[in-house]
């Protein structure tokens, strides 16, 4: 009986594909399939509290390489130690294909299915996004270097598979992942050190993404040479460690090339992400007239300066109604602006006795909104997570009081206040943002005094005072204030519209004002 | 292929396994015998090109297996199982051959392929090239070792302990597979099982801790024994090995054990066991 001629392989025409093919049937497919499919069960966790957008959630994906990275450093370290699990060393060692070489092949399949393994797992993080209504692009540069990242954590797990016992190379893949993890997670945005040190990572922390910017800093291709050099030192010292001596063979060569190739590309290139740490200049319409400080400790990554990010006009994709306009950048899609609408057209009716209120928002590339005064508009920042919208109740008010000499933040120089009538004005406006209750201010008197009302603490059951710290309210003001609220919102508001430019220019007295003279 | 050891030797720390041997093996088949620890092993590594000598030297052909290059070109040409045999458990049969044979240089698919099937249906696996070798018995395993062996064509053939786990059958087999390999290429068989040796070797190497103790034809060995092996009632108590045969005999090896002892024809076991013992005795 002959072999049938079915069993025959797939053929291949290189001394190297044939055997790069025969290793790539035979690896631990449930590693891949557990590294993607944990990688991208959290991938698509973490992007269902974001609005989704296909340049954000697709870099979450590529984040998320680094919970697959841990998957394939088993993986290696599984293929490097077969030979001596199986007791067929000698049997490969005897054959006159260098061990260079038998080593080189085992790479070479180690990288197809890593780079694959994290093209899926892109490519799912992508379908997740357009199947919850995403639109925007894909930064492609993604996906090579994770796909290099990739295959440098299975390249590390063969080279400690060489080397190490089979618990020593589990402990390693878990000190890798857990290291890089705690790394990303616990030290991001404290020093420049640290935030050159996690953009060495394979997959570091992503820098703040803009729909409209991308990412700032772009790292991105900095990065992806500075890895392909590891890349190209650690398979080159993988290939070159069996061999004996010098020799002028084909594996040494490649080997030795990759060594030089990877120790100049990492170190010229891990040298310019270090200095990418400080380099947060974005470039925005006139960066002469608006460019961001880099402040350590801020809530974001960087923080810009007072002045008002300049209106793009990239922020096309817009809502409106008869109170307020909503602009944003097209990959989020209209239906953000929509959404936003709904959220802040309350408000805006509320406000709408306020002269120059806002009446335009438009996002920015920013991680602080700020408000336009005098322009009668108020800027938004990208954010992602839809409790960030949820919680805008509020906003176009806090944005309103400036018309009223009144600044939102106390550290922006808010000084104690002496006109009365804007200070009842205010009251009512916090009051009927729903920051503030005017329960919560009359117990607040009752148990405090008036001068403590400043220091009420940001609980549910006071509401968030964002920051007035500076205005001493008196109980002639807030009593002012509260007869306002008892009134009708629609009679409050075209009083005050009569009422405003005295009220602006400091004219009014408190007596004055709807509440007083009830 | 020709094979000339000269002065070779080889030890692990104080332990010497392989003490100045000297030896020349030409084309046919060599039986390697000895006890368990003579050498055998360290022998074929050391031909095989996994072991470097402590001192002496290994020439095939005249590439010595100490040089770089040369290790190379001695690989092209050899076929080697070895005594702990490491197969992929989750590689199908052929998949496993035809592996081995890429890595034994052998690029092109189709004749690649045929070599393969070649290989597998002289070792008589050809029903089993689909299957993973996880699910193969230890005789079939060893028959797959041997076909990675042979499938390259080599030139020199290098066999430790082969026979292992195979039935009957199947050793019967293996012989006649081995005895038309060594037509035309250099075999060398280790084994501490004289009867493959009498089956199928054209020459004969005794090693005994490290040391050549006897090389010849077969035919040479056992007349060694020729006069020194009797069928007797009663065992001497001078004799080097004695043990009853199946017509209620003893066989006794050694000087006559006595009146009523008859000479009876020596094989190449009573050689073998003679040449061990002189050692044994000096």
């Amino acid at each position: 009986m002959r072999v049938p001629e079915s069993i025959a392989l797939r053929r291949s025409r290189t001394p190297l594909l044939g055997p790069i093919w025969t290793e790539l049937r035979h690896l631990t497919y449930a590693l891949l399939v557990l590294g993607v499919g944990a990688s991208a069960i959290i991938a698509i966790d973490q992007t269902n509290i974001a609005y989704p957008t296909v340049g954000y959630d697709t870099g979450v994906a590529y984040h998320e390489g680094e919970i697959l990275s841990a998957f394939l450093l088993l993986l290696g370290a599984w293929l490097a130690m077969r030979d001596r699990r199986s007791a067929a060393t000698d049997l490969i060692s005897s054959t006159p294909t260098e061990q260079g070489v038998v080593r080189l092949i085992r790479l070479g399949a180690l990288a197809v299915a890593s780079a694959g393994a994290f093209g899926l797992l892109f490519l799912i993080g992508l379908v997740s996004a357009l199947t919850h209504g995403a639109s925007g692009g894909v930064d492609w540069m993604l996906v090579p270097d994770g796909m290099l990242g990739s295959t440098l954590a299975a390249w590390l797990g063969f080279a400690l598979g060489l080397i190490a016992p089979a618990p020593a190379a589990v402990l390693g893949a878990a000190l890798y992942s857990g290291g890089s993890y705690f790394i990303n997670t616990q030290y991001t945005h404290y020093n420049t050190l640290h935030v050159g040190f996690q953009w060495l990572l394979p997959f570091p922390p992503l820098p703040q993404w803009s729909a409209d910017l991308g990412y700032v800093p772009n790292i991105f291709g900095t990065h992806l040479v500075f890895v392909l050099g590891w890349l190209l030192l650690t398979g080159g010292l993988i290939v070159a460690t069996p061999l004996s001596r010098p020799r002028r063979t084909f594996a040494s060569q490649v080997a030795l090339t990759g060594v030089v190739a990877g120790l100049v590309l990492a170190s010229l290139f891990g040298v310019q992400l270090q200095a990418k740490a400080n380099d947060y200049t974005v470039s925005g319409p006139d960066p002469a007239h608006w460019a961001p400080e880099y402040a350590w400790g801020a809530s974001g990554l960087f923080t810009p300066n007072p002045l008002i990010y300049p209106d793009d006009h990239r922020a096309t994709a817009c809502s409106t109604s008869s109170a307020v306009r909503v602009c944003v950048y097209p990959a989020y899609g209209r239906s953000l602006a929509t959404s936003l609408v709904s959220i802040l057209d309350p408000e805006a009716r509320a406000i709408e006795s306020v002269i120059g209120r806002p009446t335009y928002v438009r996002m920015v590339p920013v991680a602080e909104e700020s408000c336009g005064a005098g322009f009668g508009q108020a800027v938004l920042t990208e954010q992602y997570s839809f409790s960030y919208y949820d919680d805008l109740r509020g906003y176009l008010i806090s944005c309103a009081l400036p018309q009223l000499g009144l600044l939102r933040y106390a550290g922006y120089g808010g000084l104690p206040h002496d006109y009365p009538a804007q200070n009842a004005v205010a009251l009512w406006l916090v009051i009927r943002s729903g920051e503030l209750t005017p329960s919560a201010v009359r117990r607040g008197v009752a148990s405090w005094g008036v001068s403590c009302l400043a220091d009420l603490p940001c609980t549910p059951e006071y509401g968030d005072v964002f920051g007035f710290g500076s205005l001493d309210w008196t109980r002639a003001e807030i009593r002012v204030g509260l007869a306002m609220v008892a009134l009708p919102p629609v009679r409050v508001a075209s009083e005050l519209r009569e009422l405003w430019p005295r009220l602006v220019a400091g004219e009014l007295p408190l007596a004055g004002l709807p509440g007083y003279r009830r | 292929m020709n094979v000339v050891l000269e002065s070779l030797s080889r030890s692990y720390g104080s332990v010497r396994a392989l003490d100045r041997v000297d030896a020349t093996i030409g084309p046919g088949i060599t039986g390697l015998l000895g006890p368990n620890g003579a050498g055998k092993t360290t022998l074929l590594r050391i031909l095989a090109t996994l072991l470097p000598p402590t001192s002496g030297t290994a020439r095939l052909d005249g590439w010595s297996t100490s040089h770089d290059r040369e290790r190379v070109e001695i690989r092209r040409r050899l076929g080697y199982l070895p005594q702990d045999l490491g197969l992929y458990p989750r590689f199908t049969v052929f998949e496993f051959v035809d592996y081995l044979a890429m890595l034994k240089e052998l690029h092109e698919p189709r004749e690649r392929h045929r070599r393969v099937r070649e290989a597998l249906e002289a070792v008589d696996l050809q029903d089993v090239a689909g299957r993973k070798i996880r699910t193969l018995s230890g005789g079939m395993r060893r028959r797959v070792g041997i076909a990675q062996a042979i499938v390259a064509d080599p030139q020199l053939l290098l066999l430790d302990e082969p026979t292992g786990g195979l039935d009957p059958e199947q050793r019967v087999r293996f012989r006649q597979l081995v005895g038309r390999l060594g037509e035309h290429r250099t075999v060398l068989l280790s084994t501490h099982l004289v009867e493959d040796v009498a089956a199928i070797c054209t020459s004969v190497v005794v090693l005994w801790h490290g040391k050549v103790l006897f090389q010849g034809a077969p035919a040479e060995l056992r007349k060694r024994a020729e006069g020194l092996v009797w069928s007797a009632q009663e065992a001497s108590p001078d004799a080097v090995a004695s043990w009853r045969t199946d017509n209620g005999m003893l066989r006794v090896i050694g000087a006559c054990p006595g009146p009523g002892a008859t000479p009876v024809e020596p094989t190449l076991e009573d050689g073998y066991l003679l040449v061990t013992s002189d050692t044994l005795t000096q």
